[in-house]
């Protein structure tokens, strides 16, 4: 079964809200989230300047609420990093979590984010964004790879989305 | 040796690079540019460009065994291009606190090495050569061994400076990786030989230039200065020996000198060109019967005074254009033969020593002349 699930616009009222899960199991109580798990989901989360991330999971659980979605859990990820409209890197992981309230996703479990343009790869146990923000946050065995340079592996590393700028927190803050 | 030179030798003997087995946190992956002991660092890929790579440590070492770079500093701007095959090349490099830098190279032929110690340094590696800028106070220390026989060492402090070498990946014939030495403010050089004999020159200046080239298995360095000149030149025989004393002092409002190291273990002034006043110090001791040395002093003050070497391998140093001197001999035990000196004037003097530094002659032009008895 397929489902994709795409989360709105961080102002109130100001996207679309779309929720299309499809042959799901749903589990719904009085006064707290729905919880859903699908086998296949596609999570889509925009932003202010459009979709700041697209990932594709072979098994979730998602919470909703309403209609919209506030929490999804994925296995086996693949998805990518946008910034105004473009995709600017491609991700996998063992897992990733979004947390829709806080517009934060946290993969985890050999992390892999490759940037599109550059080739560059950045390697880690665990990689959390918010969207919108200035820089993906990476900890534990963080490695960057590519265009003839290996950096790490640090306990912990900030990078732009495209990868093409990184360093450690108290240089990239 | 001086203290300041002995704080230069003692950081060139202590190893500057990371620990056998240490995880660098930078390295190239086609080369071999390290960095370690940088927990602070970014990196930015400009596009079009190449990577810049800056971080700090306590400091962070870093090492490229192919370029002979081996360094320590507090903190580090790095630049690397990139090829179209992905193979980087560091550009240049900002060095700053508490820098330490080694440049070496080793091969059949021999070896050389300079050694940087400075509180900021900028190295640019282009494809002819390469340039490091030293914009505060310094010290430096040179060791070039061309070929088989003694090293030569050169060691020297400044207010600042720069250095031209051979680019930091390109082969060079061993000892050729000096080529030029622009230095400012309170300098001071000192060429060492050591093989039996311990030969040095010594320059002291506010500016000088040296400039490095071989010539068939010595190392010849141009001294240049635009200001006050004072050169040094002393040769302390071999311990056991016949203790003789051979030196050259010499002080000029401007000139050159040329400075050849052999590998035989030789460092001597090759020849002069310097501008007056000039005033010239020589003084050497004669081998022989202890009872027969004597210990000859010359010391001559005039306008102009040039030197070349003789075909024997000795020095003739030209007074000119009118000069003033003293020349006295006595002996070095009782007993010995009696004391000679004598003042005069004259409008030219030529001095010849032999190889080894010693006043071999003494030849005055025109003029006028005191003589004496001489002092014992």
């Amino acid at each position: 079964m397929t489902a994709c699930l795409i989360a709105g616009c961080r102002e109130p009222g100001s996207g679309p809200v779309a929720l299309k899960p499809v042959e799901e199991t749903m589990e719904e109580s009085q006064g707290e989230a729905a919880r859903v798990t699908v086998d296949e989901v596609t999570v889509e989360t925009r932003g202010e300047d459009g979709t700041a991330w697209r990932l594709r999971g072979k098994s979730s659980g998602i919470g909703v609420e309403g209609e919209a979605l506030q929490t999804a859990v994925l296995q086996d990820v693949s998805g990518e990093l946008m910034s105004k409209g473009k995709v600017v890197s491609r991700l996998q992981s063992g897992e990733a979590r979004v947390d829709q309230k806080l517009r934060r996703l946290v993969l985890s479990g050999r992390v892999r984010v490759q940037s599109l343009s550059d080739d560059l790869v950045l390697t880690a146990n665990k990689v959390s964004y918010a969207e919108g923000g200035e820089h993906i946050e990476a900890v534990g065995a963080v490695s960057l790879e590519g265009r003839g340079l290996r950096l790490g592996p640090s306990p912990a590393l900030l990078a732009t989305p495209d990868l093409l700028r990184i360093g450690t927190e108290d240089r990239l803050r | 040796m001086k203290p300041i030179f002995a704080a230069a030798a003692l950081f060139a003997a202590a190893g500057l690079g990371a620990q056998a087995g240490q995880t660098p946190v930078f390295q190239e992956t086609q080369g071999d540019f390290k960095l370690f002991d940088m927990p602070s660092y970014e990196a930015e890929l400009m596009p079009g460009k190449g990577w810049v790579v800056e971080g700090t440590g306590s400091p962070l070492r870093g090492v490229s065994p192919s370029r002979g770079l081996e360094f320590s500093t507090r903190r580090i701007k790095a630049e690397f291009d990139i090829s179209r095959q992905g193979l980087t090349t560091f550009r240049r490099g900002e060095f700053n606190g508490d820098v330490r830098v080694n440049f070496s190279r080793t091969s059949g032929e021999g070896s050389d090495a300079l050694s940087l110690q400075a509180g900021r340094a900028v190295v640019n590696d282009g494809a002819n050569q390469a340039d490091i800028s030293l914009p505060s106070a310094f010290t430096f220390r040179s060791e070039a061994k061309p070929g088989a026989g003694a090293a030569e060492t050169i060691t020297g402090r400044a207010s600042s400076g720069s250095f031209v070498l051979s680019p930091l990946t390109r082969p060079e014939p061993s000892g050729g990786r000096l080529r030029q030495a622009s230095l400012k403010g309170g300098v001071k050089v000192s060429f060492l030989r050591q093989g039996k004999d311990r030969d040095s020159v010594e320059a002291e200046s506010d500016e000088l230039t040296l400039t490095r080239r071989l010539s068939q298995g010595a190392v010849l360095t141009r001294i240049a200065s635009p200001r006050r000149l004072v050169l040094n030149q002393a040769v302390a025989f071999a311990p056991g020996g016949s203790q003789l004393r051979r030196s050259i002092d010499l002080t000029a409002a401007s000139g050159e000198a040329e400075i050849e190291s052999r590998a035989q273990g030789e460092a001597r002034i090759r020849s002069l060109d310097l501008t007056g006043p000039v005033e010239i110090a020589a003084e050497s001791d004669s081998g022989g019967e202890p009872k027969l040395r004597t210990r000859q002093t010359v010391k001559a003050n005039g306008a102009q005074v040039t030197a070349k070497s003789t075909p024997e391998g000795g020095l003739q140093i030209e007074f000119t254009g009118g000069v003033s001197f003293r020349y006295d001999r006595k002996p070095l035990q009782e007993g010995g033969p009696d004391p000679v000196g004598y003042a005069a004037q004259a409008d030219r003097l030529t001095l010849v020593m032999d190889a080894q530094g010693e006043i071999l002659s003494v030849k005055a032009g025109r003029g006028s002349a005191q003589t004496g008895g001489g002092q014992r």
